[in-house]
Parts: structure tokens; sequence; C-alpha cells
């Protein structure tokens, strides 16, 4: 088994290092949410994935923040494909969701899904063109870039 | 011990510029920072030096220097310290100095070269590898690696120091220029030339006897030793290859004897590389053979290909197309691909045959360039993570389609082989600018030839892999499709998935 696979390329964690902590710059222009607990971010110890807890969602959603999960196995490489949000105890909360984004309405809801408690949700940032500069990941694509997009779209 | 060097052309124009400036007339330093990475199955611990079009160069203005006349050139200790805080910092493991004897043609070290050369390592042993050691904060923990380079108006130098040798300096073996054409630069006062066999005086006249030696010199990695792939490595050997490393996993069937060269009935059941390796052999008992039984994918194929010092593919997968750019990029390894299809039926049918050449740092890569190389969602679905891939067949967005029957013909191989072979020996030869895309069309009639003046497409600044990627060789995993990796992958997934929803929550 190949042990930098596994962990990431210190290099690789740096730069993951570098996104959460531009994802919680984001978060933290966000009032506390209504269970009132702080919004959150952070890097699985595989560097696999990162983990959102209390991510903001626009008004009219009750509650008005999820829990997301963003895999980032191929970052940089590729943006995230798709998100996962927490549905254990939200089936409400999904329900509104679903009729904003129509790809997790399908069976991957009522299936087993493969990360317990998590729903995949189909989301394509920019068509998947995904312009990443390591040496500035602010001027390019990023992955707060990603899910402010996202934000922006639950919204509409 | 074996030392090669691979350095981007932009780099190498931006060091001569600086240094070999006309009306030049001190002596300059500059560094910059390299990877360095095992040469595979030396025992001697031989190491291949990376320079890619994005490492940093550090070119110093004349104050920066201590002392600076013709002969001799000192760096302010305070600028040196300054650089090697940063050098610490960044991820590369190699250290390059290079200054100039901009008085003389050919550069040979000198015996002040010697003693400059002997102390920074002594520094960089005994003071800074044990200060990285002792301060992580300052930057990764490491060996360093430290190469010495002279530039002469014509020549140069280059050599490995390591005092923790018997021998402290290594010599460089072979010292590369990747860019819009390749060059191997002679490196001090070079070798005799060797005599060129006569098998190749047919083609004297115009492949000049320097490139001659340098084909016979090249170690060259195909990758796909299907029908396409044994046109490819006889055509290779018959040019004055010297080296094939064969890669694939695959063996021969009854089918692929209307195109498989050389192949005959006690071919099926063979595995492709070996037995293409055995027909080579007999042919070309001088070549430098390896044969690699295993998957492209396969560390085991990574690890040969960091040996080669080109790739040549004739590949009948995007997915191991998509894996090679990288390989391209993370290696500093200039690429050619060969491609064909026969379509359509009837009144309908065509031949179509391709080339293309990824130059690392150079060219565009496979994913930033505007031509569509490969059907870039569909191959990615290969590579995505188990969860997502699941996730996503069961929400359909993915339907599994049952694998195709692809049409296939000897002579429509040959014609992407004898492309391909053409483009090659130019990318060395020269006699035109380097194509980087062929197609070409039999029905239509068409022959459409994109090269490095005609579509001189540079590397996009926001490719991640142009630039995360380039010249980090082994130290970031290649793309492998999940079907090799999925075990380990998703267990460590789902488990650290449920352990991140325990309620004690730390701040990123
Ligand atoms: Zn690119």
């Amino acid at each position: 088994m190949n042990l930098n696979s596994l962990l990431g390329s210190p290099r690789k964690l740096a730069q993951l290092r570098w996104e959460v902590a531009n994802i919680q710059a984001f978060l933290d222009h966000f009032d506390r949410p209504l269970n009132g607990e702080s919004r959150t971010v952070q890097l699985g110890q595989t560097a696999e994935f990162l983990t959102v807890r209390n991510f903001p969602l626009p008004d009219g959603y009750r509650p008005d923040y999820i829990d997301l999960l963003v895999v980032t196995d191929n970052f940089p490489a590729t943006p995230p494909i798709g998100l996962y949000v927490l549905h254990r105890n939200n089936q409400a909360l999904i329900g509104q969701l679903q009729r904003r984004f129509n790809a997790f309405a399908d069976q991957a809801f009522h299936e087993a899904p493969p990360i317990r408690d998590y729903t995949w949700i189909c989301y394509h940032y920019g068509g998947n063109a995904w312009r990443y500069r390591a040496d500035q990941p602010a001027r390019g694509d990023n992955i707060r870039k990603f899910l402010a997009s996202w934000f922006a779209e639950s919204n509409q | 011990m074996k030392v090669k060097v691979r350095i981007a052309a932009s780099v190498m124009e931006r060091l001569r510029a600086y240094h070999l400036a006309p009306g030049k007339r001190a002596e300059a330093l500059s560094y910059l920072w390299a990877q360095a990475y095992p040469l595979p199955d030396d025992p001697d611990g031989g190491l291949c030096v990376l320079v890619p079009h994005t490492a940093p160069l550090m070119l110093f203005a004349p104050d920066c220097f201590l002392r600076q006349s013709g002969g001799n050139v000192q760096l302010d200790p305070a600028v040196l310290n300054g650089l090697l805080v940063r050098f610490a910092a960044s991820s590369f493991n190699c250290l390059v100095n290079v200054h100039d004897h901009w008085f003389s043609e050919q550069a040979t070290f000198s015996g002040v070269d010697d003693r400059d050369d002997r102390i920074f390592d002594r520094y960089l042993r005994e003071r800074f590898e044990p200060m990285l050691r002792r301060h992580p904060h300052l930057g990764m923990a490491r060996p360093i690696f430290n190469l010495s380079v002279v530039l002469g108006q014509q020549g140069l130098d280059a050599r490995l120091i390591d005092g923790r040798r018997s021998r402290d300096f290594a010599p460089v073996n072979s010292f590369d220029v990747v860019g819009d054409r390749f060059e191997r630069l002679a490196v001090g006062l070079g070798s005799a030339p060797q005599t060129l066999d006569e098998v190749f005086d047919r083609q004297r006249d115009f492949v000049p006897a320097a490139q001659q030696r340098l084909l016979a010199a090249l170690d060259v990695a195909l990758v796909g030793c299907g029908g396409l792939g044994s046109i490819l490595a006889e055509a290779l050997a018959r040019l004055g290859v010297g080296g094939l490393v064969l890669v694939d996993d695959d063996r021969l069937e009854a089918t692929n004897l209307n195109r498989w060269q050389g192949g005959s009935p006690a071919s099926v059941g063979q595995p492709k590389a070996t037995h293409l390796g055995e027909r080579l052999r007999a042919m070309f008992p001088r070549l430098r053979l390896r044969v690699v039984d295993r998957s492209v994918f396969a560390p085991e194929a990574e690890r040969a290909l960091s040996g080669c010092d080109l790739i040549v593919g004739g590949l009948d997968n995007d997915e191991a197309r998509y894996h090679l750019n990288r390989v391209a990029l993370q290696y500093s390894l200039p690429w050619f691909d060969a491609g064909c299809a026969v379509t359509g039926v009837g009144a309908e049918t065509d031949f179509r045959v391709r080339m293309f050449a990824i130059l690392p740092g150079v060219s565009a890569c496979g994913e930033c360039t505007q031509y569509i190389l490969w059907d870039r969602e569909r191959t990615l679905e290969a590579f995505l993570d188990e969860a997502t891939a699941r996730s996503r067949r069961a929400a359909g967005y993915v339907l599994d389609a049952p694998a195709a029957r692809t049409p296939s013909v000897y002579a429509v191989n040959q014609r992407a082989a004898a492309l391909l072979e053409t483009e090659l020996l130019n990318y060395f030869c020269g006699w035109r600018p380097t194509a980087t895309m062929i197609s070409e069309s039999w029905r239509a009639g068409t022959f459409q030839r994109a090269d490095r003046e005609n579509f001189p497409e540079t590397p996009d600044p926001e490719c991640p892999i142009c630039s995360y990627y380039a010249g980090v060789a082994q130290t970031e995993p290649l793309p492998r499709p999940r079907a090799m990796h999925a075990a380990t992958s998703l267990a460590g997934l789902l488990l650290d998935a449920q352990s991140t929803q325990t309620p004690e929550v730390h701040h990123g």
C-alpha cells in the first residue's frame, strides 16, 4: 500500500489546509445557525475528504444549516464531483433540497448510500472546468468557490 | 552511479540569457530548485534530477554578490541565507547552483570550483540538513541533493556533490533539454563518439550522426503492445532507438492476429509484452530491452517509465492516456501517442488516424489543450472514489455500456505508427517544427497538422496538471482507476466519515 496515496503528499496537505482556512473564512461571514453551534470545517484524517458542520443554507430552509462532506481524493487535479449532505435526522430538509437539486431525488437516497448517513448531491461546478492555480489558489477555482456557488444555487 | 538531468527548455534559455549574455565580462552565480528521484533498478543509487518549467530560478542582481570579477563570484551570505530559508520551506529536494565560465567555449570545473562545491556541500550536510531535522516548522525534513552546473559559451559541465560518498563528485551522464525539440547536451569534455552501426547507413544522409547516436543512447517506454504497439516497437528499433521498455499486461488472442506484427498461431495465449520482447531480441540483439508484463497503472510500470527518456503510446483506452498525461508532466517526459479507428460501414467506412505529442512544460497538456484528446467526463468516471461512483450510478448518471468490439485492421495501425515515427524522428532532427497534433481522415481526404509554429499552444497556468504536478516525480500519487486501489481507499473514507460525527469538533 502506498502511504502517500492514503495520507496525501505534504504539498497536498498544505494546499488543503489553505482550502480549509479559506472555507472557514467563508463560514465566518454567516451568523450562528439556529442550533447555536458554530460553523466549522475539518480535514478528514486521510485528506481524502473534508467535512463542514452547520454549513449555511439560504433563507427559507428549515433548519438553515446542514452538515456536508466533500471528497478531495483527486484534489487538486479535478474539482469535487458533487458533494454529500448528512441526511440523518434531516428528512424534512432533504425534502426541501430535493426540490432544488433534482439529481439526488433518485435512488441514491432510498438505497443504502455508500457513505453511511450521507447522501450525494450532483453538483457540477462550472461545468467541471477547473482552473486551479497552485501558486495563488485564491485567484483560480478552489473548494470555497465550489461551496459558495452551491450555496448560491440552493438559493435560486 | 548514474546521474541524469532533465531540464525545461524555458529554464535553460533563461539561464543562458543570464549567464552568457553578449558583452558580459563577469562571472555570475544563480540557483534553481529541482526534484531528484531515484532511477529504477540502479544498485549504485542512480538519480534523475528534474527541472520543470515551473521550477523557481534565482537570478541575482550585481548588488547581491559580495564579490564579482571576471573569474570569481561570491554571493552575499545574507542573500544565500534568505534563499536557503525559502528552499527549506519549498517541497523541492535538490538545490542546483549554476555559474559560468563566460570566457570559454567548453566548460569544465576548475580547482576553485571543486573547493567551492565542497565547502557548500559541507555546509548542507553539517548545518542545513540537521537544521531541517531539528526545526520541522522551517520545512519538511528530507535528504537534500546538491547539483552543480557550469556553463560555457557552447558546452556545460554538471555533477552531483555529496561529501558523504567515497567519491564526492558524481558526474552527470546525460543532460537533456525538453523543449520544442529534444536536445541532449554534451557534458564536460564528452566522450569519444562511437562509430555508427552500418545498419543505419541508408538514413545517414538525413539523420545527422549526432542524432543517430542520441537515438542509440535513448531509452523509450512503449506503453501498449497490441496491434499498434507491435508495429511501433519494431519501427522504433529500426530507427535506431537503443533501449525499449515494453509495458502491457494483456495476452494475445486469435482475433489479434489480423494486425499483431509478427504474430503466429503459436503466439496465441502469450503475454503481449513478453512475446514482443522475444521477437525484438531476435531481430535486434544489441537492443536494451525490458519487459513489464503489468498494467500501465501498476507501480512497477511507473518505476520503469521513470527511468526512460520518452514515452510512446499505442493505447486502446483513454484512462491510460489520462494517466500517461500525468506521468509525462510529473516526470517531465515527452509523450508521443498514436491512435486509429475504423468507423462507419459500407459507403460510410472511414479510416481515421491520429497522433499527438505532449511536450511537458512546452505544449499544452492533454487536459488543457484546445484539442479534445479524450472524453474527459467519461474518463474521469473511472478515477472517481468508490462512494461517489456508486452514488452517480444509483442516481442514473452513469450507464454501464457493454464492451464493444472495436473494428481494427493492420493497414490502419501501420499508418498511425508511421505517422508517429516520422514525427518522433523530426522531434530529434528538427527538420520542421514539432507536430503536437495530426489527424487524418481517409474518407474526407483531410490531413491536419498542428505544430509548434502554426499552433504554439503553451501550458495553461491555471491547469493543475501543468502547474501543480509539473516535475514532482513520485512525490504525488498518479491517478489510478479505483479498480486498482478501491479497497484501502474506501475503507479509510467510510471509517473517517463516521468518526467525524462524534461531538468534539475542531476548528479548521
Ligand atoms: Zn495542462
